[in-house]
């Protein structure tokens, strides 16, 4: 379902040129949970850029069911990730002025007729736990589980195929991950692709994949499950 | 400290650099700005005072002499002395001539419109026998006008220098040469003091004073004179100096017939024999045979034009002979008419519906037709034994041209070069006959005894009065101008403040003609246009002031929002509230003081005036002052739980965008207020020559003016909009990871700026509209300006927003 092929990429820093990945190659199955971890700075997040279309790497390219990403125009890529991607960010991303209700609709906020939005989100949010009297809420006055289940329901309000987490239980105590835990499998039971970047292992255990990512190579042994 | 506030700065590159700028421009753009006006204000000022008096400061005039026009549009035409009926007697004149803060006071007395000598033109005489046929023309440069009616000679022969054979009805008594009476044309004689008149124009008139010697039996003319003056009762002579630059339009069309006839057989129908003279037949017999004469064949016929008007002096002319090749000459043999003593006085012009575009309609029908009443007076020598004055033309005058001074119009109002022009572009001047439309200039001067005698006891009609003392029209000047004013005026005159007149373009309907152009004087003009600029540099340096200080308190509010999450990071990490208060101070005193020693060294660049560094210096030290006082004042929030519905991104980042919002809403006052208070004073002072030239002597000033007002603003707002941008990096971060295009970002970015930016201009051009209506500036130039700030903040705005990035990944 996504092909990276010869991905490499590298960052100036002063004068010297930084490779952080090297020539990586990687299939993701559709259905399957990948998880990416590796330590802080090996360019987990980067590779989730460039697997996204955010970022054009150096070398190689991705291919999302055989359509190749960078030969995408901006607005192409946009609609692409709009319809097949949602992202659950460590730091939620959750916008401050907006209402609980109002975060979750924002992906599709141009697309579709409000009202159909809030119903959807409506749902979503009470299949997360998250209760009506919360809806009309600021995002600071959640905790930080409610956080990462409104920004999970925000990555679910497009139906997308593919959902991407970058550290998502990073900011969450343990009974928080646990529940975001559960919620990250029932997604992945629905035939959903998971593509995981964490380096909380316990969180990495219940992928089908787990790579590592060291010295710009991710390691060819995948450690399965 | 310094270390860690310098370490801050640096690692802000972008930021400081931006607030560095903006801080440099207030040190700079402000003074400049300031300067800018003051300079205006000296220009308009040394304008005024180096063109701003005219040759004279005030005109006093018997009460109730203001005309129509005059109260109702504050505007004379020129020659508007001429047409008087008198009021003053001379004894008056001189009373007021004796105060001793009058350096000079010239009378003048419009007497009427006098012909003076008709001098003759002679025919040649051709190889055969020819008919000429001749009408005089004048012209106001629009039509030609028929003078007189047409005349015919009938040449056959000249038997020998003595003796020359035609006929002709024209010519009251033969003679030997064929000689046709030039028109009767009619000049404005005006009476002066020849003393105080010099002293106004720097004339000589002093001819007028000079004994008339009449015994000089080698002097043709003094003979005649002395003839007539025997004739007719030995009246009194009014000597006349005649003005001898004019244009006087006299044309004559010429139809020159050449006949194949006999002499014999027309002094047959003469009863006349072979060898006498045609012109000893009896008139009747003569018309009789010019009648017959018509039906002869015509062999050849040619028409000649003739400009004789270099030739025409209004009270002495020229005589001309024409040769057989149609060339004028000067005359050695000539004849002389003219019945002097008959005259006409003309009412003013009556200009009607004065609330559009001033009216003037045909009073007398004819060719041409007059546009005032005309009324012959006067006795005429044909038909009196005794005279009551006769007209002799004793020397000359040519005015100066004014123009040593062409901004301040020397409306001395009776020499004036008056000339009008059509719609077409066409231009007319005045006919020679009494009752044009355009104000005559006077023509001929004489003597006030003279203007009693003709005119009565109280002949005078204005006094031109010029004020001792005075060298330049500053406020010292006018203040003495006022004074004096106000003593005549406790006299029961009518007393106007010329100083300080300037020209102004007016446009006329003339009946049979259509719109006409003239250049008209507005009375005081200087003072109006002294007040005008000093109110629009009032407000000018009001609201740059006002938008100097204002901008940088919302400027420092701003930082002071921007620094809030440091803050509270590191009282996090244990810092006390005056360290932290202390470190931004010191970061701001640094900024403002780099940012001022750039501002002097531009100031420097500029080789700006000394007190541009104070004023820059002054900023300064409010800057220090108020950021000292904004960081010590403390705010208490309320976090908010429930989302709000509307503009909800507006209310979280208000602390941001209130700041920039201030900003705008001033710039638009601003703008607003300079543009329209600018257009409306360029427009009211570009009506008249002084305020044209002060226009343009001022007119980039006051753009750079409204150009330092827009780059704050646009400083200001740019600079808002970069920091709001950088604060919702991440914001835009996940609008692009979720999809959004970048047209999207953009489209929602720009409404969200568009509601406040929109808000805060409308905010401020309701605040422009009231200061706008509280200075009295027309509605016309109040939505000009209002429109024009709408416009250039929103363009502004539209840059601003349309090339930032939004790719934040």
């Amino acid at each position: 379902m996504i092909r990276l092929e010869n991905i490499s990429q590298s960052f100036k820093h002063h004068s010297s040129k930084i490779k952080i990945l090297n020539h990586v190659d990687l299939v993701i199955q559709q259905g399957s949970w990948v998880s990416i971890v590796g330590p802080s700075g090996s360019g987990k997040s980067t590779l989730l850029k460039i697997m996204t279309g955010l970022l054009k790497p150096d070398t190689g390219t991705v291919y999302y069911r055989d359509l190749d990403l960078y030969r995408m125009g901006e607005r192409e890529k946009s609609d692409f990730r709009r319809r097949h991607i949602g992202f659950v960010f460590q730091d939620f991303k959750l916008l401050p002025y907006y209402s609980v209700l109002d975060n979750v609709i924002l992906p599709l906020y141009y697309d579709k007729k409000k009202q159909e939005l809030y119903e959807k989100a409506k749902m979503l949010l009470l299949s997360l736990g998250i209760q009506e009297p919360l809806f009309s809420r600021l995002p600071n006055d959640l905790s930080g589980g409610e956080k990462q289940r409104v920004a999970f329901a925000r990555a679910l309000i497009a139906d997308p195929d593919v959902l991407v987490c970058d550290e998502p239980t990073g900011n969450l105590d343990r009974e928080n991950r646990d529940h975001m835990i559960e919620i990250l499998r029932s997604f992945n039971q629905q035939g959903k692709t998971m593509i995981l970047v964490t380096h909380d292992m316990e969180v990495a255990a219940h992928s089908n994949c787990i790579y590592l990512l060291k010295d710009g190579l991710l390691l060819p042994n995948e450690v399965n499950v | 400290m310094i270390r860690i506030v310098w370490r801050r700065l640096v690692h802000r590159k972008m930021a400081t650099m931006t607030m560095l700028a903006a801080l440099i421009s207030v040190y700079t753009l402000i003074p400049f700005g300031l300067f800018q006006a003051k300079e205006a204000k000296s220009t308009v000022d040394s304008s005024i005072e180096k063109y701003g008096r005219g040759t004279y400061d005030l005109l006093v005039r018997p009460a109730s002499s203001r005309t129509q026009v005059e109260k109702t549009l504050g505007v004379v035409e020129e020659n508007y002395i001429g047409d008087g009926k008198g009021g003053f007697s001379i004894a008056e004149w001189k009373r007021i001539k004796a105060d001793p803060l009058i350096e000079a006071a010239a009378p003048v007395a419009s007497l009427g419109y006098f012909r003076g000598k008709q001098f003759s033109l002679e025919l040649p005489f051709l190889e055969n026998p020819s008919r000429f046929t001749y009408q005089f023309y004048t012209s106001d440069g629009y039509k030609n006008y028929p003078l007189g009616s047409s005349g015919t000679f009938v040449y056959f022969e000249q038997l020998d220098p003595g003796t020359t054979q035609y006929v002709t009805t024209a010519q009251r008594f033969g003679s030997a040469a064929m000689m046709i009476e030039m028109p009767e044309n009619y000049y404005l004689l005006v009476a002066i003091d020849p003393e105080s008149e010099q002293q106004l124009t720097g004339i000589d008139f002093s001819k007028l004073e000079e004994p008339l010697e009449l015994d000089r039996p080698q002097d043709p003319k003094a003979m005649m004179l002395k003839m007539t003056l025997e004739n007719y009762g030995n009246p009194p002579v009014v000597k006349v100096l005649q003005r001898d630059d004019l244009n006087i339009p006299v044309f004559l069309r010429l139809q020159v017939d050449t006949l194949e006839v006999s002499i014999e057989k027309y002094l047959r129908s003469l009863h006349l024999q072979q060898g006498q003279w045609m012109m000893s037949a009896s008139p009747e017999k003569i018309a009789e045979v010019l009648k017959e004469l018509k039906k002869e064949r015509v062999v050849q016929s040619k028409t000649i034009d003739l400009d004789l008007s270099k030739f025409q002096k209004p009270f002495d002319g020229t005589a001309l002979i024409l040769n057989d090749q149609w060339q004028l000459n000067v005359a050695q043999r000539y004849s002389i008419g003219g019945d002097t003593s008959v005259y006409y006085v003309a009412s003013k012009i009556v200009y009607q519906h004065l609330d559009s575009i001033p009216t003037i309609h045909i009073v007398q029908p004819g060719e041409p037709p007059s546009y005032k009443q005309v009324e012959k007076r006067g006795v005429s020598m044909a038909t009196a034994t005794k005279l009551p004055f006769i007209i002799e033309q004793v020397g000359t005058f040519s005015p100066k041209k004014e123009p040593s001074n062409k901004l301040a119009s020397s409306p001395l109002g009776i020499y004036g070069g008056m000339e009008a022009t059509t719609e077409e572009g066409r231009t007319l001047t005045p006919t020679t006959v009494p009752g044009s439309f355009i104000p005559a200039p006077a023509s001929g001067v004489t003597t006030l005894e003279a203007a009693e005698l003709i005119k009565g006891k109280k002949p005078i009609d204005a006094i031109r009065v010029r004020i001792a003392g005075i060298k330049k029209y500053d406020e010292a000047a006018r203040r003495k101008i006022e004074q004096v004013a106000a003593k005549l005026l406790k006299q029961g005159y009518e007393v106007d403040v010329v100083a300080g007149a300037s020209f102004k373009e007016m446009t006329l309907d003339v009946e049979g003609i259509g719109k006409v152009k003239e250049p008209w004087t507005t009375l005081g003009v200087a003072q109006r246009l002294t007040h005008t600029w000093n109110d629009m540099s009032l407000v000018t340096t009001f609201l740059f002031s006002c938008f100097a200080l204002l901008w940088l308190a919302m400027r420092l509010v701003f930082e002071k929002n921007l620094l809030a999450l440091e803050n509270e990071y590191l009282t996090l990490l244990g810092w006390r509230e005056g360290q932290i208060r202390k470190r931004n101070a010191i970061e701001q005193y640094l900024l403002m003081t780099v940012a001022l020693a750039a501002s002097f060294s531009i100031l420097y660049g500029l080789d700006a005036a000394l007190p541009l560094y104070g004023v820059a210096a002054g900023l300064w030290m409010f800057s220090i002052v108020l950021v000292t006082f904004l960081l010590h004042r403390k705010e208490e929030r309320k976090e908010r739980t429930i989302a709000y519905r509307r503009f909800s991104s507006i209310r979280y980042y208000r602390r941001w965008i209130v700041p920039m919002m201030g900003i705008l809403s001033l710039a638009a006052v601003l703008l607003a207020v300079q543009i329209a208070a600018l257009t409306a004073a360029l427009q009211e002072t570009a009506e008249t020559a002084l305020g044209e030239y002060i226009r343009n002597a001022t007119f980039w000033v006051q753009i750079s003016i409204i150009l330092s007002s827009t780059g704050l603003a646009a400083i200001g707002v740019s600079e808002g909009v970069h920091t709001l941008l950088s604060e919702r990096k991440s914001e835009f971060q996940m609008y692009e990871m979720i999809g959004w295009t970048r047209r999207t970002r953009l489209w929602h970015f720009a409404k969200e700026i568009a509601v406040w930016a929109l808000s805060a201009i409308i905010l401020g051009l309701a605040f422009a509209s009231l200061a706008l209506y509280l200075l009295h500036v027309s509605f016309m130039w109040s939505v000009m300006g209002l429109s024009s700030s709408f416009v250039i903040l929103a363009i502004m705005i539209a840059v601003i927003v349309w090339t930032r990035h939004f790719d934040a990944v």
